[in-house]
């Protein structure tokens, strides 16, 4: 029988994606750090068990239904979505790619959290359409129009500056 | 199929996580200690003080035994009262 993967497992495989999945939804690092913090107690008091079958989709899971909870809580649904765009992506020497990174924060701060969340899944975190319906409790249409949407959205937003960047 | 935008989009890294975080966060995330484990369970705790409680409060509200007080106090006369008594005495005690 496998074991269950021990917390440092856990958390050198999927804390930087969980964080900068939360950071994407409440738009705040001190509070992502805060609800990663969080997520590892809650992990800490309730071990995964061996048998979960998709432990990545699971651990989006519960990441997902904290950030909910905490937007309901602190009531900033709204004021998350207009707040300022937080450093998601790994700096990068090459000045067009970084220049490109800053936009595209700036451009999924503008977009709703169902839409920017999906995307992010998908694009940043490398989750199947199938694995993001269990992670956010969601039809798989809704996914997959919601991520349809997003990337519309963002290649609007964006596509001055990405045609300017094309060789 | 990815487009080129999408292909743009994918080559971007999530940022990491700066090195002492993982320290702090699995510190903090450690399972109770063992002096904690060994603590009853919470319900417990919460009937015997509850049971503490309730013995308090009648205990508060049975009547005492009062004794009265001049039963717990020994009189002794005070020197000069001793001294006028025994003089009282003396006076009396005097035959014409």
């Amino acid at each position: 029988m496998p074991r269950p993967p021990s917390l440092e497992e856990l958390y050198d495989a999927h804390a930087a994606g969980l964080f900068h999945y939360l950071a994407g939804i409440v738009r705040s690092e001190a509070d992502a750090k805060d609800l990663l913090q969080e997520f590892f107690i809650r992990l800490a008091a309730k071990p995964l068990g061996a048998d979960v079958a998709n432990p990545q989709a699971m651990v989006y899971r519960m990441a997902h239904r904290q950030a909910v909870d905490w937007l309901r809580k602190h009531r900033v649904r709204r004021e998350a979505e207009t707040a300022q765009p937080v450093e998601l992506f790994a700096p990068n020497d090459d000045p067009d790619t970084a220049a490109f990174a800053v936009r595209l924060e700036s451009a999924l701060a503008g977009l709703p959290v169902e839409q920017r969340s999906v995307a992010q899944l998908k694009l940043w975190h490398g989750l199947t359409f199938d694995q993001i319906t269990e992670a956010q409790d969601i039809p798989l249409n809704t996914a997959a129009s919601r991520y349809r949407y997003a990337l519309d959205k963002l290649r609007t937003l964006l596509r001055p500056l990405y045609d300017e960047l094309q060789p | 199929m990815n487009d080129d935008f999408e292909t743009k989009l994918l080559a971007l890294c999530p940022r990491a996580l700066p090195a002492e975080w993982k320290a702090e966060i699995l510190a903090n995330a450690q399972p109770p200690s063992l002096l904690r484990s060994l603590a009853p369970p919470r319900w417990i705790a919460w009937s015997l003080a509850a049971l503490w409680l309730t013995a308090l409060i009648l205990e508060a509200m049975t009547p005492s035994i009062s004794v009265p007080d001049d039963l717990l106090r020994f009189e002794q006369p005070l020197p000069t009262q001793l001294q006028s008594r025994q003089a009282l005495l003396a006076s009396l005690s005097v035959t014409p």
